[in-house]
């Protein structure tokens, strides 16, 4: 018994890893920007996909294609600013939100007519590999991805603590006039912040090929996972996206072993709607939820 | 002026698609399915257009209010053999205490996050309407089967169901055209002008803002009835579906959210070009979709009213071309009686 709680939550523990880098970019565009991209799954989709055209195509390791495929992320998520995001910066809420949800329609079905909605995958022989410590099992593909996801997390970590591109890209969601007045082109920290968030998911893409196949929609089954991780830990906080993702990692995994029904997910969208009306700001959030102007 | 032909035309295109489509709707049910639909999705943008043009309201659970009008009506006609007429009572009574609920608790919430409660809203019924089939056959969906006649609402010919929608269609625009010059309508104007002026004056906007949230409820729910004896079929995923509180959404913006007949024009304008494309969507499914993503991305880039406002839009623009002209003229004489 206890060991396979033992077993569920270590399998919780490692997908909450990557859900966590998931959420991280979603969380990252919202401190900085102000803006929920909806279209945030739909760019993991495409990240999946350019990993499994590295390994169908050019047989490129998936782990290895994340150097191929996180700089194409960056620059797709850089042009996407340019044309998308930045004219409608100042815009409406409802402008913001169905501009990302627009984009997500043309991507997922313009991945359907590329290679239509069968079900892709990348089948490593060393995706079988299990390694067993003290009863419970770990795969090494989730092993690594959860590996990947703290090293890509702690590298996010140290860029926005340290260096002067993270000060630069806080100080643009704190306060955009006071950093322009202080010398920062918020412009420039706004087009690498959505980069940035893009990028990350070039990293996760990759990691998730060997274990899920992909299909067109994959994106609305993350996206809406990564609602409730944010919304837990907190919008813009990054704190709350690791907390929350490894939370929300372990809780849909024992819960999904207990209870297998349409009804236990139901429940997980319950908690999301009553998180955002008791407590909207989450566990460790900055944000400004409730107030004036919702439009 | 051309806002007011703009206007015109839209109606007159309405119209003429109608005229041709009534004509052929006795002979081909094909046209009748068309219509169908048109007047269909025309209603729900309609009342899409309540909640989120007029009050402001960043919906993405509108198929919430589908769903419960579907349901309603089908469940209680194949299990309880009442009628569908009053089914679609109850399922709009249900739709707006739904609504209400939403109301009350998240409408203090910005923009985004209340799109994401509504959002999570449609899947929870999504997901329980599958979870339970002891009360809704859960994913398979209900057939509805009956003998044709008036209190069943199943008619062996599909123009009265034709009928039917596009009656509802006239009497939810009505509504709207004298909602709007009533006094719910201005306190809803002075809510999207200045929420804080509004409130100085009395007004109090969240209430006016649930009313019109649970009246745009229970009119979708009704057209949910209403489809669903047309299609006699439900199911979690055609009622409860996400896909549809999304395209109400997208024919409402692209129409005009803001305008009365916008919506109107934007579901007229998409199922026509979805029939268009349809040939093509045969060997590549999917390219209808991008094609209204396209419209989608580029109305909300470059028309801020829609379609519908193109009119008000170039107007403004003419008489701002115009000052500008004047203004300069009036620069070029001083300067040029300063010379002399």
């Amino acid at each position: 018994m206890s060991e396979l709680l033992a077993q569920l939550v270590v399998s919780g523990v490692l997908l909450g890893g990557l859900y966590a880098l998931i959420s991280l970019g979603l969380t990252l565009v919202y401190g900085s920007l102000h803006l929920i991209n909806f279209a945030h799954g739909d760019y993991l989709m495409i990240a999946m996909y350019l990993a499994w055209i590295c390994f169908t195509t050019f047989h490129i390791n998936p782990y290895l294609s994340i150097v191929i495929v996180t700089p194409v992320m960056f620059v797709a998520g850089v042009l996407t600013y340019l044309v998308l995001i930045r004219p409608v910066l100042r815009s409406a809420h409802i402008v913001q939100v169905f501009i990302t949800f627009g984009l997500g329609i043309i991507v997922q079905n313009v991945a359907l007519i590329a290679f239509t909605g069968e079900e892709r995958s990348v089948d490593l022989p060393i995706a079988r590999s299990v390694y067993s410590v003290g009863g419970v099992k770990i795969t090494y593909t989730a092993l690594v991805a959860f590996a990947v996801a703290l090293a890509a997390a702690g590298l996010l970590y140290l860029l926005m603590r340290y260096t002067f591109l993270g000060k630069s890209i806080r100080a643009t969601g704190q306060n955009p006039l006071a950093a322009q007045l202080v010398g920062i082109n918020t412009n420039v920290a706004r087009l690498i912040t959505f980069g940035l968030s893009s990028a990350l998911l070039g990293i996760a893409g990759p990691m998730l090929i060997p274990i899920y196949s992909t299909y067109p929609t994959i994106g609305n089954d993350f996206i809406l996972i990564i609602f409730i991780v944010i919304v837990l830990g907190g919008l813009g906080s990054f704190r709350g996206a690791i907390v929350g993702g490894l939370t929300i990692g372990v809780v849909q995994t024992v819960s999904n072993y207990y209870l297998h029904s349409p009804i236990n997910q139901a429940l997980m969208f319950l908690l999301l709607i009553l998180i955002l009306v008791i407590r909207p700001s989450g566990m460790f959030g900055q944000a400004r939820l409730v107030g004036s102007g919702g439009r | 002026m051309p806002d007011r032909l703009l206007r015109a035309a839209g109606v007159v295109l309405v119209l003429v698609v109608l005229g041709f489509a009534g004509q052929a709707v006795a002979v081909n049910s094909y046209y009748a399915t068309v219509v169908f639909s048109m007047c269909f999705w025309a209603t729900t943008a309609t009342a899409y257009n309540l909640s989120a043009g007029y009050a402001g309201e960043l919906s993405l659970g509108h198929g919430a209010f589908l769903g419960l009008g579907a349901y309603s009506s089908t469940l209680l006609f194949t299990r309880g053999h009442i009628s569908p007429w009053l089914g679609m009572l109850v399922g709009a009574a249900l739709a707006s205490f739904v609504a209400l609920v939403i109301g009350v608790i998240a409408i203090r919430l910005r923009g985004p996050y209340f799109a994401i409660v509504t959002l999570a809203v449609v899947l929870v019924f999504n997901l329980f309407a599958a979870g339970l089939p002891k009360l809704t056959q859960g994913a398979i969906g209900v057939n509805i089967s009956g003998k044709p006649s008036f209190a069943n609402v199943i008619f062996t010919h599909h123009w009265a169901y034709v009928l039917l929608m596009f009656g509802l269609l006239v009497l939810v625009l009505a509504g709207l055209r004298s909602l709007v010059r009533s006094r719910l309508g201005y306190q809803l104007a002075a809510y999207r002008e200045n929420e804080d002026a509004a409130r100085s004056l009395g007004i109090a906007t969240t209430r006016v803002r649930v009313v019109a949230l649970m009246v745009s409820a229970a009119v979708t729910a009704v057209a949910g009835s209403l489809q669903v004896q047309f299609i006699q079929f439900v199911s979690p995923d055609s009622a409860f579906s996400v896909g549809f509180s999304v395209q109400v959404a997208l024919m409402a913006i692209i129409g005009g959210l803001g305008t009365v007949y916008g919506p109107v024009l934007g579901a007229v304008l998409i199922v026509y070009l979805g029939q268009l494309l349809q040939p093509l969507v045969e060997r590549l499914a999917g390219l209808d979709q991008v094609v209204y993503g396209a419209i989608l991305i580029a109305v909300l880039l470059f028309l801020r009213r829609g379609i519908a406002g193109l009119g008000r839009q170039l107007r403004l623009r003419a008489r701002l071309d115009r000052a500008w002209e004047a203004g300069a003229a009036r620069f070029a004489t001083r300067v040029k009686d300063g010379a002399s």
